[in-house]
């Protein structure tokens, strides 16, 4: 009859197909597939996720060791070359992966668990809760990093990646509380959020059932570019000097470059060369999400 | 046995001639305060509605009309109480329906349901429709499992849609089916009264009439009360039983619907029939008026058509002029009808 | 009524306007061919999608990427529009072809004020001195009945009530002595008492003023008003084109004839109204044959195999209909 009626549910042996949970996720891989950046944004981040992971066991040698002279370029048995120590640089970069998504991992999750929280009560209660929040919000926002890092390295009288890892992810839950908060507050004025009251629904299965799913996918999203996000600034902080020296980020690798640079250019480019090659592919993938998540982009 | 027999006829047809007043509506006020100033003080208000009392007989269709600004929306969802009023009162089987606690009210809500105008928005664009028109059922534990499937499916079947569309997603419809969609949710919960907010306006016009015959339909069935807000005379006359004209918060004129169309008497709703153009003719009758649509912030004094009103006379802008029952059933607030 | 006495002062012959889209080729305007003589009033009716308004854009040629005129004629004043180049197309927008269209605040710019808005048109396309045209402003302002031109005329269109912006839209389009004005839907977001007033107001220009008109909207009322003839399209065709008496009484077209049975009128009662089953096609992929076949209740089996042509019936009177030829 309509031409517009998808194959979504086909009738089975007369009986309606119900796609289960598997089946919608499928949905969404599908429609990620049509874009190709996307698809090479998911490679990306599998191919650094499966090298983040595996390392330990594809490693040619062991980074703390030193496996060849000091500062030999690239060559077929040290593939990156070696750094100033000797340590074969291919296998830093491979245990580099493993800090860096860490870290990025690590810290979006922090500041998802504070964001959503914070902007979800925000924007639920309103008012003078709202006010203050967002007041606090900004005053956290506009905090200097490096001297929060200082700060809290002084503290805690210890160096530490996931210092750092909290710093970052306590000064930057701001700017997702504010997305949350904001969609939360159109959300709640939508038409369908209305039906739902008019037909008595509580407060509680409003969040739940109507709001929060939307909220998600547009979290999502921004997780998933937060997190190449997450991974410079914690180079950056590291690259400035303020970072964990024992920890061998990225981050590490590139500041322990920077005095070879005009000796031994290897050291600073393959480290530089993987955040450049992560941050791309997360962020590939974090567009071809947006579209991917949204129900009403057709397949 | 023969005497509870005979009672019992003797009630049922004492309740075919004298039919229930389900709602009672009585000198409903909604303002909306518009803050201002350094200190953020109330300022001024938006008389959305103003002062505004009918009646809904059982399975009646009470048609509202009126132009943009007039409070008909605000109206509507006041009496469902999806806005919170600023004084007077609905009574809903006798009930005040503003003095019940937030759990008895949410009972309430499975017999006052709603269908939207823009059915592309009214329904959440990540559930499927099973799971939309299962809604009322889930929040009120109607049924469950097998039983609450087999609901659905009847109730996808009452509105003409088919079991193959039960698991699919709201976007992959047209604009005339999702609002069956939305029509068949606001039908689970066995309604008494629906509230039709500008039903068919967001749809193409051949397919307005399919709803249009559906609502009637459905409303025999069910038996339901209907209060079909719109701005379009035409469908409003099409839908109802009796007619409320709205301007400006109050209500100008309220009469069955031959009653109306055949002897306006307020000359705003005068004004309204001679402005709708008719296919096929070339009105030459027609009573244009003057000036805008006024806004509902400062409401003129007196009677608030009177800066428009072609009858205008000097007693209009002094005394606001009371709704009254002109003809049987036939209200009007105008000093001079 | 309407024929082939008088001059032709738009005549589109065979258009057709596609879309060009990832998913595939939207035919929005699909070979259609219409006529608009000197004076008359030509109302366009169809609903959402029909390609009514990408007709009014292609005259104009207003349509951009991914769409584009493929094919026909649209001769203007016996001159093919197709052929002209965009300098020549901007010296005929807003002079000799005005438009006015649906949403009159989007349509203004709401940084300028009325005046000067309207007095930039008036500039661009006439001879006027400069101390001249603040008083056709007025002038032009007085006529669509704004009250105190002079000083409404230093007002920005959110000081303008919707009714008021469609007047002083309906100036801008009529300042330049246009030979054919085309209004897009003008009424369709006004209220109806609003919308009274702007009809009549039309009805008053065209008296006044020599201008062809082409209205184009989805509500037979209000194309009755003005209109002396009327063209009904359904899915990027012309199904029928008669005057305004024929298509009322005499009507031919199944789709015609059901949309106006379908729609609840003021002065006609019905118990139920007449449906009309199925949806709007979408213009991806149209139904084969006849586009209206599928939900149509006289449809044979050729309606799904051949298209028909527009063939004249009678004078004046045209279907595409295989019921009748």
């Amino acid at each position: 009859m309509n031409s517009r009626l998808r194959t979504n549910s086909e009738k089975k042996n007369g009986k309606v197909h119900r796609p289960s949970r598997a089946t919608r996720l499928f949905v969404v891989w599908r429609k990620l597939r049509k874009s190709k950046l996307a698809i090479a944004g998911f490679g990306i981040v599998l191919f650094m996720s499966l090298v983040a992971l595996l390392s330990p066991v594809i490693a040619p040698y062991s980074p703390d060791l030193p496996s060849g002279s000091s500062r030999m370029p690239p060559s077929m048995e040290h593939i990156f070359g070696t750094d100033n120590l000797g340590r074969d640089m291919l296998a830093l970069v491979m245990y580099g992966a493993r800090i860096s998504v860490y870290v990025g991992i690590a810290a979006v999750l922090i500041e998802i668990v504070i964001g959503l929280s914070i902007g979800m009560i925000a924007g639920y209660f309103g008012g003078i809760i709202d006010e203050v929040l967002m007041r606090v919000a900004d005053v956290v926002f506009t905090l200097p990093m490096i001297m929060m890092v200082l700060v809290a390295i002084s503290m805690f009288e210890v160096r530490s990646i996931n210092i750092i890892i909290l710093v970052m992810a306590v000064l930057e839950w701001p700017f997702m509380a504010r997305v949350v908060r904001s969609e939360y507050l159109s959300l709640r004025e939508a038409t369908y959020v209305e039906a739902a009251r008019s037909m008595g629904a509580s407060n509680w299965r409003i969040i739940v059932r109507h709001i929060l799913p939307n909220i998600l996918s547009v979290m999502i999203v921004l997780a998933t570019m937060d997190i190449p996000w997450f991974i410079t600034l914690e180079a950056t902080i590291t690259f400035l000097g303020f970072g964990d020296p024992m920890s061998s980020s990225w981050g590490v690798l590139l500041e322990r470059g920077v005095s070879l640079m005009s000796t031994a250019w290897w050291v600073i480019t393959f480290p530089g060369l993987a955040l450049l090659i992560t941050s791309l592919g997360f962020n590939l993938l974090g567009d071809g999400l947006r579209d991917a998540l949204d129900v009403k982009v057709r397949e | 046995m023969p005497v509870i027999w005979l009672t019992t006829k003797l009630r049922h047809q004492g309740q075919s001639e004298m039919s229930e007043t389900i709602l009672e509506v009585e000198n409903l006020k909604k303002h909306f305060p518009i803050y201002g100033g350094v200190l953020r003080r109330q300022v001024a208000a938006v008389h959305a509605v103003d002062g505004v009392s009918f009646d809904v007989k059982q399975g009646e269709t009470i048609g509202l009309v009126g132009e943009s600004g007039c409070g008909k929306t605000t109206l509507g969802r006041t009496i469902l109480r999806l806005i919170e009023p600023t004084s007077g009162s609905v009574r809903y089987m006798g009930r005040d329906i503003f003095k019940l606690g937030q759990r008895e009210m949410r009972k309430l809500r499975l017999e006052m349901a709603m269908v939207f105008q823009d059915p592309f928005a009214s329904l959440n664009p990540r559930m499927t429709i099973a799971d939309i028109i299962g809604e009322p059922i889930d929040i009120h534990g109607l049924a469950k499992g097998a039983e609450k499937e087999k609901r659905i499916m009847n109730l996808l079947d009452r509105v003409g849609l088919t079991p193959l569309h039960l698991y699919r997603y709201p976007h992959e419809f047209s604009g005339g089916q999702k609002q069956r969609i939305g029509i068949a949710r606001a039908l689970a919960g066995n309604p008494k009264l629906l509230l039709a907010d500008e039903p068919v306006s967001s749809l193409d016009v051949s397919v307005r009439a399919q709803i249009l015959n559906l609502l009637k339909d459905l409303q025999e069935e069910y038996g339901f009360s209907c209060l079909y807000i719109s701005h379009d005379l035409s469908t409003v006359k099409h839908m109802s039983d009796r007619v409320a004209v709205m301007y400006l918060g109050k209500l100008a004129e309220s009469a069955p619907v031959k009653d109306l169309f055949n002897d306006p008497r307020h000359p705003y709703t005068k004004a309204l029939m001679s402005a709708i153009p008719i296919p096929g003719q070339r009105r030459e009758d027609r009573i244009v008026l003057k000036g805008n649509v006024p806004t509902p912030i400062n409401p003129p004094s007196g009677c608030r058509f009177h800066p428009r009103c072609p009858e205008y006379k000097p007693e209009c802008a002094k005394d606001e002029p009371p709704f009254i029952e002109v003809e049987r059933e036939h209200f009007v607030a105008c000093h001079f009808k | 009524m309407g024929s082939t006495t008088k001059d032709a002062v738009l005549k589109i012959d065979d258009l057709r306007t596609y879309f060009f889209l990832a998913e595939g080729v939207v035919k929005a305007v699909d070979r259609v061919s219409l006529k608009i003589n000197e004076q008359e009033a030509l109302g366009l009716v169809g609903e959402s999608g029909c390609g009514k308004s990408t007709v009014a854009h292609s005259i104009l040629r207003l349509i951009r990427e991914p769409g584009r005129i493929v094919g026909g004629k649209i001769l203007f004043e016996g001159e093919d529009l197709l052929r002209k180049s965009e300098a020549e197309m901007r010296k005929i927008r807003g002079g000799k072809i005005a438009m006015v269209f649906q949403n009159p605040t989007s349509s203004l710019n709401p940084v300028f004020r009325i005046g000067s808005q309207i007095a930039e048109a008036i500039k661009l396309h006439q001879n006027v001195q400069k101390h001249e045209v603040k008083k056709k402003v007025v002038e032009i302002l007085d006529k669509v009945g704004i009250p105190s031109p002079s000083e409404r005329m230093k007002d920005y269109p959110h000081e303008f009530s919707g009714g008021m912006c469609q007047r002083a839209m309906i100036a801008m389009s009529l300042s330049c002595n246009p030979k054919l004005l085309i209004a897009d839907e003008p009424t369709t977001n006004l209220d109806v008492t609003i919308q009274a007033q702007i009809l009549d107001l039309m009805r008053i220009l065209r008296k006044n003023f020599n201008a062809s008109i082409l209205l184009i909207g989805h509500d037979f009322g209000v194309i009755s008003e003005i209109c002396d003839r009327i063209v009904v399209m359904y899915s990027g065709k012309v199904v029928e084109s008669a005057d305004l008496g024929t298509i009322f009484k005499d009507a031919k077209h199944p789709y015609t004839k059901a949309l106006l049975e379908s729609i609840p009128r003021l002065n006609i009662e019905t118990e139920r109204l007449r449906v009309i089953p199925g949806d709007v096609p979408e213009l991806i992929k149209p139904p084969s044959g006849c586009r209206f076949h599928p939900r149509c209740e006289q449809a044979m089996e050729a309606c799904s195999k051949k298209e028909p042509a527009l063939i004249e019936i009678e004078q004046g009177h045209e279907v595409a209909c295989l019921l009748y030829g």
